[in-house]
């Protein structure tokens, strides 16, 4: 059978595409019924069309109403105490960017917190006040300040950095903002010392995916750990952090 | 010292004052059967979005996970603005973030099957989901770039015209009009080459 050119190819794609209308269409058809080529390439075309309608079947929307407020109540009771990590480890930010930077210069510079900007300035002269070597001063320190131990398992490679925390004596009964911003926020280092890891918790990142361009060199990944969503920003393929900490969540 | 932690403390408010500016709505929120009405509308295109990215095995998983992320940052939609595109963008995210963990799992998994003592049987987290109807068929699908699959398949699959593609993707309409018909040619060159090899074998 005879190869088509390119304008009768383009004919066959607007015909099958319903784009043909009139004396155009009329002559076409007519053209159609005598050349097998034609109607052959037609066909090919239509079955592909077929193939991944029977393939892909697209379902419904599901008949069940939404019900997230369910969700959000069983999330909220394990935000409760991550909120103490959260507002502590704001402070970590805050703390962490004092001495370089200063907070102000950083949010005038950001405009505001994005992931892609959160993870540079963190990973700047991160001094932090205590640092956790292994898993067990990790729980512990979390243990004592926030009443909740998070024991880091599982690899060898990167070790989770301890907190600056002016949060000695921080008594969560007293805090009265028990809806306000939940932010957590963790440097890993590997080996090297290089700061690898920044997880952040924030209700509101779903804007961050696409902020992160193929060219920053990071990656955001996503997991729920104890009920909230966690978010991991970083520059390595795949997540360290948010591994460590599920495994050694209960 | 007293410096440092007057210094400190003020940074401090300076984030929860910022943090909670960002939680605090300003404007309208919709309503959860607002937000339900307006999901279930633009459900199948959310779904046909998540297959052009990830898949049809993980589609509905990824639609339903960003129903999440939306829920949960439903301040900063603009109530009387275009929810369909907003959910959009955030499925075409929550895809991305899919198809590393995908691909995290699957190196995992290799990584396991070739452990002396491991008989890995299966994915503890979701499981590997629906196996392919058509493998040819997915496998001609991965020739095409992610635009043209979603354009691809809006059609198709949804029959959505030219102009509520446009209105979808953000691309003109001409554009996707033009996405639309090389995706076909080159599913129909990738399907012709792969009955080529299977007669070959």
């Amino acid at each position: 059978m005879r190869e088509l050119t390119p304008q009768e190819t383009d004919l066959v794609l607007r015909y099958v595409e319903g784009d043909l209308a009139g004396e155009e269409l009329s002559a076409f058809e007519a053209t159609l019924s005598t050349d097998a080529a034609l109607r052959a390439e037609v066909d090919r075309f239509q079955r592909i069309d077929d193939r991944v309608r029977a393939a892909l079947p697209v379902p419904q929307a599901p008949s069940e109403p939404l019900n997230f407020e369910r969700v959000s109540k069983q999330a909220s009771t394990a935000q409760s105490r991550w909120l103490k990590l959260g507002l502590a480890a704001a402070v970590i930010l805050a703390a962490g960017l004092g001495g370089q930077f200063g907070l102000g210069r950083y949010l005038a510079w950001a405009g505001r917190l994005d992931a892609g900007n959160l993870y540079r300035v963190t990973t700047i002269r991160f001094e932090p006040q205590v640092i956790c070597d292994t898993p067990e001063k990790f729980a512990d320190y979390t243990d004592k300040i926030f009443g909740v131990p998070i024991t880091p398992r599982g690899s060898e490679s990167v070790h989770l950095v301890g907190w600056r925390s002016p949060l000695a004596g921080y008594d969560p009964e007293k805090d009265p903002d028990a809806e306000g911003p939940r932010l957590l926020l963790v440097s890993a280092r590997d080996d090297a010392g290089q700061p690898a890891q920044v997880i952040v918790l924030f209700q509101d990142a779903s804007a961050w995916a696409p902020e992160l361009a193929e060219d920053s060199g990071l990656r955001l990944f996503s997991r729920k750990i104890g009920g909230v969503r966690m978010y991991e920003v970083t520059p390595l393929d795949e997540p360290v952090a948010l591994d460590l900490l599920e495994r050694g969540h209960p | 010292m007293v410096m440092h932690a007057l210094y400190t403390h003020d940074l401090w408010a300076q984030v929860v004052t910022l943090a909670a500016a960002q939680q605090t709505p300003s404007k309208p929120q919709l309503s959860l059967d607002e937000f339900s009405r307006l999901y279930a509308a633009a459900y199948q295109t959310l779904v046909v979005v998540a297959m052009s990215q990830t898949g049809r095995a993980n589609a509905e998983d990824v639609v339903q996970q960003a129903a999440m992320i939306a829920w949960e940052s439903r301040s900063r939609f603009k109530v009387g603005t275009d929810f369909r595109a907003w959910m959009v963008a955030i499925v075409r995210g929550a895809a991305r973030n899919d198809r590393r963990s995908e691909g995290r799992r699957t190196k995992r998994h290799q990584a396991l099957a070739h452990e002396p003592g491991h008989a890995v049987v299966g994915f503890i987290d979701g499981g590997p989901g629906p196996g392919p109807i058509d493998p040819q068929l997915e496998r001609a699908m991965d020739h095409l770039n992610e635009t043209q699959r979603e354009c691809f398949l809006l059609r198709v699959l949804l029959g959505r015209t030219y102009d509520q593609i446009a209105s979808i993707t953000g691309l003109p309409a001409a554009t996707a009009r033009t996405h639309v018909a090389r995706a076909r040619q080159q599913l129909a060159a990738a399907l012709a080459s792969s009955r080529g090899a299977a007669s070959h074998a």
